[in-house]
């Protein structure tokens, strides 16, 4: 029997996460001053609320959604990725500005005044419960930022699916993407390559064979680079090296040997 | 007779409502679109108003497909109905994904609510019914 | 009938390549419509766009068109009134694109 009101708060394993998919993007964004994730749950009436954050992220976010307008509140309510090169001139919220961000939160003053732009990209993770995850940067903002911003929406919403869904072996396997996402970017892009689909079905493919073989994802992903290339495959930065074993590596030659074999989709 | 515009007044000129209920794929949006555009002029509702409900609805959606898929749940159906009331349209869009739980409510059904953008429309209010809850948008011109 | 619906004409002197879209932009084609515009871009450091006899565009494809303005420089062509503008006006896509309507 599922719980009656799933509450993401109450999740540590998913708050955890949530963090580190917050840490990693200030990772490939160093000019973010500010990182959140907001969600929305109108099953329950609620009104939304930043679930995590990291620097300014919290302030300026519950700013916008205070009345104040900006990219979080517009991402919400169009379900479109929302940016702003210059977050204080835009025009499109004229109440959103410097002096306003030093009145409400004065600690933060230092920070206000290296602010520039701000990205916002919306997600549906329920019906009708929608994420945005939001930026603010210490430079102008640029398609580059929203596009980015886009790729980590989807790991967020995917966190926030499958806790709710009380899917334990999907929140591991996100954990995976975010430890050795460089192998399994390789393996990504090679699926992509040959059976020319796009990455969010080269990602379900990859999950569906590791449980349809009883493999780890991140082990059948080197093993599937190493098979291709007949290279090392890229290596997770941190802990030890995964060496896939006879087993994986069966499972790799016969999903690409099927995979290879299959017509191509219409 | 009050105007009210881009919609009509009267109870026999109000078109009989629209319910479509298709598999949550992507193949459905276009169909869903092509029942509403021939659906909204016999509501009276102007081109320009018709292409921000179309957008609202085609928005709420697309959610709806992507939101199946990514939740890898089977059997997702969605659900747009349109009606004319006496002060403007009153739209739904609904899917009925495996993954959230139904909650045991004297109602019966839970309300879905609606995901239609707000920001294309300038009053949106909600009424929870019997059958769930229903979303009257207002578009004044 | 998809094929049609996504034109890309090659550079020519000074002009970029410039994709051309006709109809409906949803979930259902925006992949392909990805892909003409990942086509033209790749040549080129600049591409146009022009979306004047597009009949339905959400956020699918703004996202389309965001991803191809992170590596390219994007021009758009599309009507002056109507909902694409309205959406290209909230996303703030009209901010890192070139704007020009017609009508």
């Amino acid at each position: 029997m599922a719980p009656p009101h799933f509450q993401p708060h109450q999740h540590p394993q998913l708050m955890a996460l949530l963090h580190r998919i917050l840490e990693r993007i200030q990772f490939d964004h160093l000019d973010a001053v500010g990182l959140a994730i907001t969600v929305h749950d109108k099953r329950h009436d609620e009104v939304p609320s930043v679930l995590a954050a990291i620097g300014v992220g919290a302030d300026v976010a519950e700013a916008q959604l205070a009345g104040i307008g900006g990219p979080v509140p517009d991402a919400l309510a169009y379900q479109v990725p929302v940016l702003s090169p210059d977050l204080w001139t835009d025009d499109r919220w004229p109440e959103l500005t410097l002096a306003t961000m030093n009145d409400r939160a004065p600690q933060h003053e230092s920070i206000w005044e290296q602010v520039h732009g701000a990205a916002a990209v919306p997600g549906v993770w329920a019906d009708d419960a929608t994420v945005v995850v939001c930026c603010t940067l210490s430079q102008p903002a640029s398609a580059a930022t929203v596009a980015s911003l886009i790729n980590y929406e989807q790991l967020v919403s995917a966190a926030l699916i499958t806790t709710a869904a009380e899917n334990a072996s999907a929140i591991a396997d996100i954990i995976t993407v975010l430890q050795s996402r460089g192998a399994i970017e390789q393996a990504k892009g090679a699926l992509m390559g040959l059976v020319r689909c796009d990455a969010e079905h080269a990602w379900r493919m990859l999950r569906r064979a590791s449980q349809e073989f009883n493999v780890k994802l991140r082990e059948l992903a080197v093993a599937l680079v190493e098979h291709i290339s007949g290279a090392p495959a890229e290596q997770p930065d941190t802990g030890t090296p995964i060496t896939p074993d006879k087993r994986t590596r069966e499972a790799a030659r016969l999903m690409w040997a099927a995979l290879s074999e299959a017509p191509l989709p219409q | 007779m009050t105007k009210t515009p881009g919609v009509s007044g009267t109870d026999a000129r109000k078109p009989a409502p629209l319910r479509i209920r298709l598999p949550a794929i992507p193949a459905s949006l276009a169909v869903i679109r092509a029942h509403l555009r021939r659906w909204l002029p016999t509501a009276a509702v102007n081109s320009s108003t018709a292409a921000e409900v179309v957008l609202a609805v085609g928005e709420a959606a697309s959610n709806a497909v992507e939101h199946a898929v990514r939740g890898a749940a089977r059997n997702v159906v969605v659900e747009v109905t349109a009606r004319a009331t006496d002060s403007g349209l009153a739209l739904t869009v609904k899917d009925n994904g495996h993954w959230h739980s139904p909650l045991p409510s004297p109602q019966g059904q839970r309300g879905h609510g609606s995901r239609l953008m707000r920001a294309l429309v300038d009053t949106v209010t909600i009424t929870p019914t019997p059958q769930g809850t229903t979303v009257e948008m207002r578009k004044e011109l | 009938m998809t094929n049609s619906q996504f034109q890309m004409s090659a550079a020519e002197a000074e002009q970029p390549p410039v994709v051309t879209a006709s109809g409906d932009i949803d979930l259902a084609n925006v992949n392909e419509f990805s892909d003409v515009l990942n086509r033209a871009a790749a040549d080129s450091d600049a591409i146009t766009v022009d979306l004047s006899e597009v009949t339905y565009c959400d956020s699918a494809a703004v996202r389309a068109l965001f991803a191809v303005a992170a590596t390219t420089k994007l021009g758009l062509i599309v009507p002056a009134t109507g909902t694409i503008i309205t959406l290209l006006n909230i996303s703030g896509l009209d901010r890192v694109a070139t704007v020009v309507t017609r009508d």
